[in-house]
């Protein structure tokens, strides 16, 4: 059977089901986790670059212009030099100044779509440093040639020249530094953004999990725990067929299902069979095995019931099987029960069911009639005497063995009515006993074959003055 | 949000990053280092350029010697473990260290040596320090890590002489690309060279040695004083090896430290002695009188006194014959002597000066000193390829203001191809004496005969020693301050926290 195999490679088992929607949360989680992870990955990359680069490329604006800015002074220092030894000096510091101007326009890094504005600004710094050139030769012919009109003419043309150029210079640097600030402010707010949007997804992310957890929850829900419930249920409501519920899947729960079911249905089955044992067992306390009648205990307990209830009065019957000890010895055991169980079919026929028929042991009988009178009970058991000895059994044989048996009758007296005494039913029925067996004695006596109705006790006599001390007279 | 509002919003994010981003490089650099440098080497190869900053950014950090001169000047061990000297001084043998690979894997061995230093005494070699190993007879590998080296003839300064930045251990195979990208054995390997801009060297997982403790160094070209103020004055630079027109009014500032280095930098007019005038003994020596020295010192500011030099010698070695007045400042004596030389009161020379601070503003002072006695100057400012190339190679200039930074170079004057042009056999003589001198004393006397020759010959004019302070962050340790060698060892640098 596949609930018996041990190794299921196909996932249909409630453990590889439950491993399977655990591992679709897991995995919806770690899938969250995993895109945070990347999207603040993202942004940190995002900051590194806009500090990195940016930020860094404001600054190399910002301190481009300054430079350019002192290009200008450099220059009118050096058209106003007097001497050689001055106007070696500007030039030193002009070209120092230059040459770094030069490598920050370098590492400017403009962005390609600005290649335009990088290719412009190299060339008007080549055209400063030409500039330059020129104005510090015309320095140079002017300091050698002091009094030359032209010399000096050609220095201040220059120099405004170069005022000009520098002025140009700084204002395409400014427009750099502007550009640069509007990138990082788009750069700023578009990680702002990112980082809002991210702040969405992660919301997104958070109820969409959530509701996986709650779908997961739920599948576990029905169809686990509830299912389990019916389990339960079945168990403890002891029903054999498990609910449709339990078996929609086919898995652990539903081979338990039936498992549980048919364990069910052996309980069931085993409680029937005890119950019936029982029964037989109960039969058996209070009934005779071969007879089937009711044995002297169950007797004496409905006697005694029967007696209790007013109306009629009750008498006490025994019956003895006339020459049982004979039939024993000349037909073996086996036909004396068969006689045994013959006498018991008649008397049960004869007698009514209230009438407590039991076996009384041995060969007697016993059981009790209502009777308004002795000659009324007389002549019912007398009916059944006759029977049986109408009656003979009949031997495998083929023999008919002829029957007989003997009556002895008593009346239950009831008790006085004033007394509470609750083991007075009880001696009452004793004394029934005693007295039916003492007629009993009388009619095997007087040849068997007869009922024998004890003699009635006469009234109580008047208190005359008693001639015998304290004793009863007995009838 | 009303749009102005909201405007204002990114405004203050913007400043808030700018804040950030500020404080950012100062976060970030704590386990890497921005040294500044002034000249940009052509070649990364200290083995095939005279250019200090080439050994100046790779000596000890991307390749090794044998032997290394450690933080406190002395001769240690490097690649070589140990060495022994043969008792009649003729050899010595070296024992490699285990375990050494370059930084493209392959293994640093005997034979690897050995090729290393035949290449350097090669005919064709153009190692910049081949002078150093003239007396080696020959180099040869002893099993996987011990080296013989021959001599001709005893010479104590061997260990020093490998602990040169022009005697580090390169790959055959590799050795021609080390020009660009240098391969070699050391904590660091090379990372980039933006040409104009720095250099950035990585440190390297599988080096020998203790793991330094910075990831990555930046060695940053500044071609300009107006950079180099800029930088510093911002805070961008962690290191700068080499003082400065404006160190002196730096030297407030609470967030850096100087500390004394211990270079031997002699800072000397350069002349042509094949070049006329210049061929001119009385020349050179007008020249000598002509410029005032002490004027010239200055130009570090008042906080610096330098040392005057009368020749191509420190004075704090025990062989220094202070020569400094032997030509005192003295105008009117170099008018005469230029007069009875026949130069005419306005002939032209050029000074040629280097892209660093002494070359710009050290240049102006030669220069009007030089018109005083009645030159006319032309100062010629060029790039440091340019001067290698056109000065130092093609020996293409009259005058040029530079500095020479090597300890005990006094044997660059027995070469009569030096860009000096100063060929003289008496000195070469008086040379081989130096080299043959029995103990230390006899050493020391021939070493001062020859600074009395050089400056007899007024071959240059000796300036002065240019006054070499580490500038720094004050929270950077581990520098090799006590090193003559001029570089920037990584080994032992850490930012403190």
């Amino acid at each position: 059977m596949s609930s018996r195999t041990r190794f299921r490679l196909v996932p249909t088992g409630l453990t590889a089901r439950s491993a399977l929607v655990s591992l679709a949360v897991a995995m919806l989680v770690m899938g969250a986790m995993a895109l945070t992870l990347w999207a603040l990955t993202r942004q940190s990359e995002a900051l590194d670059r806009l500090s990195q680069g940016e930020v860094e490329h404001l600054m190399a604006a910002t301190r481009l212009l300054q430079q350019a800015n002192l290009l200008d002074q450099e220059a009118s220092t050096l058209a106003s030099a007097a001497g050689h030894a001055q106007r070696r000096e500007a030039w030193v510091a002009l070209t120092d100044r230059l040459t770094w101007v030069e490598k920050l326009v370098v590492e400017l890094g403009l962005p390609p779509e600005d290649a335009a504005l990088a290719g412009e600004l190299a060339h008007r710094i080549t055209q400063i440093e030409e500039n330059s050139r020129a104005l510090h030769a015309a320095v140079r012919a002017r300091i050698d040639d002091p009094a030359s009109e032209a010399g000096a003419q050609a220095v201040a043309r220059l120099k405004q020249a170069n005022e000009a150029m520098t002025a140009e210079l700084s204002a395409q640097l400014g427009l750099v530094g502007a550009n640069s600030r509007r990138l990082l402010d788009a750069q700023t707010r578009q990680l702002a953004q990112d980082v809002e949007a991210h702040r969405r997804t992660t919301i997104g992310l958070g109820l969409a999990l959530l509701l996986a957890v709650i779908v997961a929850a739920l599948w576990f829900e029905v169809n686990v725990v509830r299912r389990v419930h019916l389990l339960k249920r079945m168990v403890d409501e002891g029903e054999a067929t498990p609910p449709a519920q339990t078996l929609v899947m086919r898995d652990e729960i539903s081979s338990l299902a039936q498992t549980v079911g048919s364990y069910v249905s052996r309980i069931r089955a085993h409680e029937q069979e005890m119950r019936r044992v029982n029964e037989e067992l109960s039969f058996l306390a209070d009934h005779d095995a071969l007879t089937q009648l009711p044995n002297r205990r169950f007797f004496e307990t409905r006697a005694m019931r029967r007696a209790a209830q007013p109306g009629e009065p009750w008498w006490v019957l025994i019956g003895d099987i006339d020459r049982f000890k004979q039939i024993n010895d000349q037909h073996g055991h086996a036909i004396g029960d068969a006689a045994l169980v013959h006498v018991a079919g008649l008397l049960r026929t004869k007698l009514r069911e209230g009438e407590a028929l039991a076996r009384f042991g041995g060969e007697e009988f016993v059981a009790v009639i209502p009777a308004p009178t002795a000659d009324a009970v007389f002549s019912i058991v007398e009916r059944v005497r006759a029977a049986v000895a109408a009656s003979p059994l009949t031997l495998p044989s083929g023999e008919r063995l002829s029957m007989s048996i003997s009556f002895g009758l008593a009346p239950i007296l009831p008790a006085p009515a004033t007394t509470e005494d609750e083991a007075a039913p009880r001696r009452a029925l004793d004394a029934a006993l005693r007295a039916a067996d003492d007629a009993l004695y009388v009619a095997k006596r007087c040849g068997r074959n007869r009922v024998q109705v004890a003699p009635q006790p006469t009234p109580a006599p008047t208190p005359a003055a008693p001639t015998v001390r304290g004793e009863a007279l007995e009838a | 949000m009303k749009p102005d509002r909201c405007f204002s919003a990114w405004r203050k994010l913007a400043l808030l990053l700018c804040a950030l981003a500020l404080s950012l490089p100062a976060l970030a650099a704590r386990d890497s280092v921005r040294l500044g440098v002034q000249l940009e080497p052509p070649l990364l190869d200290p083995t095939a350029t005279a250019a200090a900053t080439a050994g100046e950014i790779t000596y000890a950090n991307v390749l090794e010697g044998l032997t290394v001169i450690d933080a406190k000047g002395r001769v240690a061990p490097r690649l070589a473990t140990e060495w022994v000297r043969a008792s009649d001084g003729l050899s010595y043998t070296f024992t490699l260290r285990r375990g050494v690979r370059f930084h493209d894997g392959k293994a640093f061995d005997a034979e690897v040596a050995a090729a290393s230093l035949n290449r350097i005494v090669a005919t064709d070699s153009r190692n910049p320090q081949k002078k150093w190993f003239e007396k080696i007879a020959g180099v040869q590998a002893l099993g996987s890590h011990q080296l013989v080296i021959g001599l001709h003839q005893p010479d104590a300064l061997l260990p020093f002489a490998l602990a040169l930045p022009a005697a580090v251990m390169v790959h055959p195979d590799t050795a021609a690309g080390n020009a660009t990208q240098p391969i070699g054995t050391g904590p660091f390997k090379f990372g980039e060279w933006r040409r104009g801009h720095s250099v950035r060297l990585d440190r390297h997982a599988g080096y020998w040695g203790k793991q330094p403790a910075l990831r990555s160094a930046t060695f940053m070209f500044l071609n300009s004083s107006a950079e180099t103020e800029n930088m510093l004055g911002e805070g961008r630079l962690d290191w700068l090896g080499s003082v400065t027109k404006m160190t002196s009014s730096f030297m407030t500032r609470p967030d850096y430290r100087m500390s004394a280095r211990k270079l031997e930098s002699k800072m000397i007019l350069a002349i042509n002695n094949a070049r006329p005038p210049f061929n001119d003994l009385r020349v050179r020596r007008a020249l000598a009188h002509a410029i005032d020295r002490f004027e010239l010192s200055t130009i570090y500011g008042t906080q610096f006194k330098p040392e005057l030099i009368g020749s191509h010698f420190a004075p704090w070695h025990p062989a220094y014959v202070d020569l400094a007045q032997r030509y005192p400042f003295d105008p009117a004596r170099a008018k005469a002597l230029l007069a009875k030389a026949g130069v005419a009161p306005g002939t032209r020379v050029a000074l040629t000066v280097p892209p660093t601070d002494y070359g710009r503003f050290g240049g102006l002072k030669i220069a009007a000193d030089l018109e005083d006695v009645g030159f006319r100057v032309d100062l010629v400012q060029v790039d440091w390829k340019r001067w290698m190339s056109e000065v130092f190679e093609k020996k293409d200039y009259e005058l040029t203001l530079i500095l020479h930074v090597e300890p005990l170079d006094l044997n660059i004057y027995a070469r009569p191809d030096y860009y000096f042009n100063y060929d003289s056999a008496e000195f070469r003589m008086l040379w081989e004496r130096v080299l043959s001198a029995r103990d230390e004393t006899e050493l020391n006397a021939r070493l001062g005969e020859a600074q009395r020759k050089i400056s007899e010959d007024a071959v240059n004019v000796f300036l002065f020693m240019r006054p070499e302070r580490n500038f720094m962050h004050k929270d950077l340790m581990g520098v090799w301050e006590g090193s003559p060698i001029p570089s920037f060892v990584l080994d032992d640098v850490y930012w403190r926290k």
